[in-house]
């Protein structure tokens, strides 16, 4: 008899978590760590977040699904991993806080067999001073709670411009070095696209800031497609859409204060500046979830097992390098951490070897690149192959660990422009590899054309709420949820 | 704050802007429809492509 310990139930824990559930028998227990008591879809908080979707419709409480599924669910936060147990006893453990009402605070020891670490990010807002919802001057809609108060404050926003005052919008990133552009890409459009449905669009500048040095880069190099028998590149294209839509940009920027009204910001080529605003949705950086690593002697081991960022170290090469020579094959396979192969880590929550965007410094030495982005359907995939992987080992398969680098992993991405079930659009990505492979692809910026596509229409928006419906109905564990592919 | 020419860009000229009848390709319910089938089928491609490396 087993016990695997998953910290996290997002998309890559709570994909673990039913896998595993489905792959072995009752006598194994499966215990989930999270201190929310609630999943959440984030791709769909932008539609929370303009008002076009209550919150409620991206939620649902973790603890009846579990209970269904006989998964042991401890709704607290785990503060440290100690992988060799302590002096006390062998076997590896995690200290948790509990967050729940009844027990806020108490701490538990849990012990495991197999640890999953999907910690997820913390949201960093404290990195910019005066960024954020939480005492800070700007909104977010990284959560749903996020969503629902930026959705308030546009509304305000857009009451404004139709009494006649013109307001400046700004959505983008808080930071030189945050992820999940295209979240942030999302959002400016699903913006604007309100914007026009409310017949203020003539009164509003919208201000896309970003730390991409160009449109389009998403955080992953930008895309190469083949459209028509021409190639184009997603900057060309997310440049025509934000022409053709009258959104303004500002490139290579990294945030560095926000007052009330103002936003301070330093660009690429060492300049400093400060851009007054009237609604301002800026996305945190991430970092690790916060965790200590302690060895059996009550040493730290954060050193060992996480990377500066607080991120867990698998299976990559860590080796620093310089941009010339990263390799696809750098990035890890199974997400197992070096030593110790009862431990994984995936989604945020796993290292990555190197950014996947070209690195960037202002003259002063402000970095100033997108961080690698590791959610959506990366993550799921990986959720499941580490559960594939423990269950053999359970089971005493005596099978190699299960594989799904992002060198060697598709991805699809469905950025929205605006709801309606005739008017909305979206643009519709796919990638292959998420990780650019500039060996084996060199003409086609590192990804296979067949596999690399992109298009924005109406499709588009029926192919991101029909994934919303998918994937609350696959997380939520409805008959036949394995059947939808993460 | 600098006295350098704003950061921000308001347009990009070089950028090919859609035509009239690409706008109205992009919300045409027959031909969407049409993308939807062959969207998912790019989808579904990428997610067994991946799925193989197991």
């Amino acid at each position: 008899m087993a016990r695997v310990v998953i910290l996290g139930a997002g998309v890559s824990g709570h994909t673990a978590a039913l896998h595993l559930r489905r792959l072995l028998g009752r006598e194994h227990t499966i215990t989930v760590v999270s201190p929310n008591s609630q999943w959440n879809w984030i791709p769909s908080n932008i539609w929370v977040g303009v008002g076009v979707m209550p919150r409620e419709k991206v939620v649902f409480p973790l603890a009846p699904v579990y209970r269904r599924q006989h998964i042991e669910f401890i709704q607290a936060r785990a503060t440290a991993i100690h992988p060799d147990g302590d002096a006390e006893r062998d076997q590896g453990f995690v200290e948790v806080e509990y967050t729940t009402p009844a027990r806020d605070g108490e701490v538990e020891l849990v012990t495991y067999d197999y640890l999953i670490n999907a910690t997820g990010p913390k949201l960093r807002f404290e990195a910019t001073p005066g960024l954020g919802p939480d005492g800070g001057n700007t909104v977010s809609v990284c959560t749903d709670s996020h969503a629902a108060h930026a959705a308030e404050v546009l509304a305000a926003c857009i009451d404004r411009m139709r009494r006649g005052e013109r307001q400046v919008l700004v959505v983008g990133m808080g930071h030189g070095t945050c992820t999940c552009e295209g979240a942030a890409f999302e959002y400016v459009f699903n913006v604007d696209h309100e914007l026009r449905e409310a017949g203020v669009r003539d009164k509003a500048q919208l201000i896309y800031l970003t730390n991409e040095a160009q449109l389009g880069d998403f955080g992953v190099d930008g895309m190469t497609f083949r459209q028509q028998g021409f190639t184009q590149t997603s900057r060309m294209w997310a440049e025509s859409l934000f022409t053709e839509r009258d959104v303004h940009s500002i490139l290579g920027a990294h945030v560095t204060e926000v007052e009330p009204g103002l936003i301070h910001y330093e660009t690429l080529d060492g300049n400093t500046w400060t851009q007054p605003f009237d609604f301002a949705m800026l996305l945190p950086p991430f970092g690790g979830a916060g965790l200590r690593v302690v060895g059996k002697d009550g040493a730290d081991l954060g050193d060992q097992f996480l990377n500066p960022g607080g991120f867990m170290k698998v299976d990559g090469d860590y080796t620093p390098k310089p941009y010339e020579q990263w390799r696809a094959e750098d990035w890890p396979h199974t997400y197992e951490v070096p030593g110790h192969p009862d431990i994984f880590a995936v989604g945020i929550a796993f290292a990555p070897p190197h950014p996947i965007s070209r690195p960037r410094k202002s003259p002063s030495g402000t970095v100033i690149a997108p961080s690698p982005p590791r959610t959506g359907m990366p993550s799921g995939v990986m959720g499941k192959t580490v559960a594939m992987t423990i269950a053999d080992r359970i089971q005493g398969k005596q099978a190699p660990a299960h594989a799904a680098a992002m060198s060697g992993l598709g991805a699809a991405c469905v950025a929205s422009a605006g709801t309606g079930m005739l008017t909305g659009s979206a643009a519709s990505m796919t990638m292959f590899p998420v990780v650019p492979d500039y060996q084996r692809y060199p003409d086609s910026g590192g990804r296979d054309l067949k596999g690399t596509h992109g298009e924005i229409g109406l499709a588009g928006h029926w192919m991101k709420l029909m994934l919303h419906h998918l994937f609350l109905y696959k997380a939520k564990a409805r008959p036949g949820w394995s059947l939808i592919p993460e | 704050m600098s006295e350098h020419q704003s950061p921000v860009i308001t347009s990009y000229p070089d950028a090919p802007l859609p035509t009239a009848r690409t706008l109205r390709r992009r919300q045409n319910v027959v031909v969407q429809l049409w993308r939807f089938i062959v969207n998912a089928g790019n989808i579904m491609m990428m997610v067994l492509k991946g799925h193989g490396q197991h």
